[in-house]
């Protein structure tokens, strides 16, 4: 698997947890400034690192605004079982053939 | 309930009742890698079972 990619969906492993353990913290402590900044730089890389990602390897989640592309954007980026080594980013002539059309 | 005054501890404790300190604020966050690691991010919450391992009687 593609080492770049790996290491961009770790970090954003990173600030997931982050960004959700500041939202437990301000669940009780709703008016502590330094955790509202906190949370809110944090939610800033998060989204800049998500656009960076997704420019590079294609949507992270179905639920995107923009679906609208041929071949279906979603089939291009590796599946969960395929993580091996031997996987690298699937060209789109590849895609045409997987998917047969 | 007032969020911006909960003390630590209960200014008036009752006996026979069990309380949980109020957590506080602290700038010592871990890093992004250490709280994926530790599951938390607040050092203080860091507090893995092996902890209160029982270790016989002394």
């Amino acid at each position: 698997m593609n080492r770049n990619r790996e290491m961009m969906l770790k970090e954003l492993m990173e600030l997931d947890l982050r960004l959700y353990d500041l939202q437990l913290f301000l669940n009780t402590h709703p008016f502590e400034r330094k955790a509202v900044d906190e949370y809110n730089s944090s939610a800033n890389k998060y989204k800049a690192m998500t656009q960076h990602f997704e420019k590079l390897y294609g949507p992270l989640t179905i639920y995107d605004k923009d679906n609208n592309t041929t071949p279906w954007e979603w089939i291009k980026s590796p599946w969960p079982w395929e993580s091996c080594d031997d996987m690298e980013q699937i060209s789109e002539k590849e895609v045409e053939k997987y998917v047969g059309i | 309930m007032e969020y911006d005054k909960v003390p630590f501890m209960p200014e008036n404790p009752m006996l026979a009742h069990a309380y949980v300190p109020y957590q506080m604020w602290s700038d010592d966050l871990y890093d992004l890698k250490t709280g994926l690691e530790r599951g938390t991010i607040f050092p203080a919450l860091d507090q893995p079972m092996y902890m209160y391992e029982w270790e016989g009687e002394k």
